[in-house]
């Protein structure tokens, strides 16, 4: 991974977003793209900013916010990015349901609602001419579009993929959720033992994977190797985690395999971390029995406190937050999490950032409707 | 790796052994095409349900629009001012049939849905036929499936879309005579010329037969012409044959199956 993209609500901009990160923000605030007195709950992360399409055809807001983070990913690659050896995976949960659902109230002509509108307008507007697909797996979907990505790569179909995933807020997902009471009506803290559901966010996040031989023709800096990837499913519940957390030990076992690596190799873990009793508990669950005595020792954290829950995009950013903290040494806290579900006894990182040496592997995991997990490992370049 | 079971249905309401029909209602149209065609395609495999989840089975499903039929649903109860189901929410991911195939079947290993548009369905294959073939999978379910409600029909009035899932089941290599994913290429090319050029190229006249898929089918088109091709192979029509599937949009996707 040499390049990425990204924007959420604490920025615009892979460096902001940073920055606000490891300050320990938050951006969840009371909602306004629409009323939400008829809901329990109130507050989102919303994107105050979303950029105009640069060519001035794309009025989606989903869409809109992939193609900042998509441009920012490719901004330096001048002309490497093209043809038939680069190739674009995007992941969504409900990209183009804005356009869908306002052609259904009149509004609009319907144009970019395919699922598949972003990937194939990027790959139009960039020259790819290469694989280009679009992956949906609810809330795994960014951190399976990477996987899918770096597979292209490591099978020689691609030298140059981009990958990422996007979505964004809606009354229609914030009605669902809510209707499910998964939406916190208090403070979003993941892990906290005052905790009482997830808060949703909205964003976009692009990472830019290539064959290192292709990187280091054009002199770029890789900053991170993506070294396996899996997917599982839970075969349990449509929307809730099996509470013993097999199907996440499953996709995480089964992406250390495919990495060659062990779980004693791992150094930091960017847990799903929603901040719903169900998904904490389901994901310390999993971490126990995969990493078993150590689970304690290894820094976690969720930055769903901060961006809010951005569904199809949560595992882009949260890629691309463990690429930075493999590069950087430092691990952005879990914000407003302060006192720990008994019931997850993890190394939870709260507070401020905090440095961590010598850290070479790293996990990024994801849990979603259906049961889907997936799992990124990421080593340090 | 080999083709050890298909099934292709054309309508949300068939019935078929061992059906948990509980499941099946709560399910929209493409939930419950998508269901069916994937339980079907099992049965017809012989495999038998496992007693726990089974980490080497799993299911890639392609679709063009998968739960929008539930989206629809979902969209009128949100504009309107009456009760929310979260039943109906739940069921507007586009891995549904991921998560209903993997209880009723215990399939623990991967799950993925593939929504890249008509050349989906046609994806989902050739990523599952991969991780069979790199031993990360011993069964992979994997094909297309598209439901439609009013609403949906008439947003691609011009198209005049057809109901149908097509899927396949994918196992380890079985001995002579087994119908075999040979291989397969994806890439996205909008010049119609081009594309012929470039699957000309990538077959190198391994495929007896081509097919092209057919478009009113969306995601299910390359899977179900995939299906037709393994009857044909079967019946010792031919000794190989691609699906080739395109969206006017850009991708483009070949299947190469043989004997």
């Amino acid at each position: 991974m040499t390049a990425g993209g990204a924007i959420a609500t604490l920025g615009t901009g892979v460096e902001p977003l940073w920055a606000a990160l490891v300050a320990g923000r938050s951006g969840l605030a009371p909602v306004t793209q629409f009323d939400p007195s008829r809901y329990a709950a109130r507050q989102a992360a919303e994107v105050r900013d979303v950029p105009a399409d640069p060519l001035g055809e794309v009025g989606e807001r989903a869409h809109r916010l992939a193609l900042a983070a998509a441009g920012e990913a490719v901004l330096g690659i001048d002309g490497a990015f093209t043809g038939e050896r680069a190739a674009i995976v995007a992941g969504t949960t409900l990209g183009g349901n804005l356009a869908y659902t306002g052609w259904l109230d009149g509004a609009g002509d319907g144009s970019h609602a395919s699922l598949a509108a972003v990937t194939n307008l990027l790959a139009a507007r960039l020259g790819v001419r290469g694989p280009t697909r679009t992956v949906s797996v609810a809330c795994a979907s960014g951190t399976a579009a990477i996987g899918l990505g770096a597979q292209l790569i490591e099978r020689g179909e691609a030298d140059v993929v981009l990958a990422g995933g996007y979505d964004a807020l809606s009354e229609f997902v914030f009605a669902g959720f809510d209707s499910l009471r998964a939406l916190s009506v208090s403070t979003v803290r993941p892990f906290d033992a005052r905790r009482d559901g997830l808060g949703l966010g909205e964003g976009a996040a692009f990472l830019l994977l290539e064959e290192a031989e292709h990187a280091a023709r054009r002199g770029a800096r890789p900053l991170a190797l993506v070294s396996g990837y899996a997917s599982s499913s839970d075969a349990h519940h449509m929307t809730r985690p099996s509470p013993s957390g097999d199907g996440l030990v499953r996709a995480l076992t089964a992406a250390l395999a495919r990495a060659g690596a062990a779980p004693e190799d791992v150094g930091f873990v960017s847990a799903h971390g929603t901040g719903t009793t169900f998904n904490d508990r389901m994901e310390a669950a999993a971490f126990r029995r995969v990493f078993g005595e150590r689970t304690g020792e290894i820094p976690v954290n969720s930055i769903k406190s901060g961006l809010g829950h951005t569904l199809g995009a949560a595992g882009a950013l949260e890629a691309l937050m463990t690429v930075l903290v493999l590069d950087r040494g430092l691990v952005p806290p879990t914000p407003l999490t302060e006192t720990l579900d008994p019931a997850c006894t993890l190394d939870v990182v709260r507070g401020s950032a905090r440095p961590v040496a010598g850290l070479r592997l790293a996990v990024s995991t994801s849990s979603a409707f259906a049961g889907t997990n997936a799992a990124l490992v990421l080593e340090k370049a | 790796m080999a083709v050890a079971g298909t099934a292709l249905v054309s309508s949300p309401d068939g019935e078929a052994p061992g059906l948990d029909l509980h499941r099946l209602r709560r399910m929209d149209r493409y939930g419950r095409i998508g269901f069916l065609s994937g339980h079907l395609a099992l049965v017809s495999s012989g495999v038998p349900v496992p007693a726990a989840p089974d980490p080497r089975a799993g299911l890639v499903l392609g679709t063009t629009f998968g739960c929008r039929d539930s989206i629809t649903g979902h969209a009128a109860l949100t504009a309107g001012s009456g009760e929310l189901s979260p039943g109906l929410f739940a069921q507007t991911v586009h891995n549904t049939v991921n998560g209903e195939l993997a209880i009723q079947w215990r399939l623990g290993g991967v799950s993925e849905a593939i929504v890249s548009g008509p050349t989906a369905g046609l994806e989902a294959i050739l990523l599952a036929a991969r991780r069979v073939e790199e031993g990360e999978a011993d069964l992979v379910v994997a094909g297309g499936a598209e439901g439609w409600n009013d609403a949906m029909r008439r947003a691609v009035a011009a198209r005049q879309p057809e109901e149908a899932g097509a899927m396949l089941v994918l196992v380890p290599a079985r001995g002579a005579g087994a119908v075999r994913i040979a291989g397969g290429t994806s890439f996205f090319e909008p010049d119609e010329r081009a594309v012929a050029r470039r699957v000309d190229a990538w077959l190198a006249g391994r495929a007896a037969r081509v097919v092209a898929a057919r478009p009113e089918l969306y995601a299910a088109s390359g899977p179900a012409a995939a299906i037709g091709l393994v009857d044909a192979l079967r019946a010792g029509e031919v000794v190989s044959g691609a699906v080739v599937a395109r969206d006017p949009e850009g991708p483009v996707a070949v299947l190469l199956l043989e004997v």
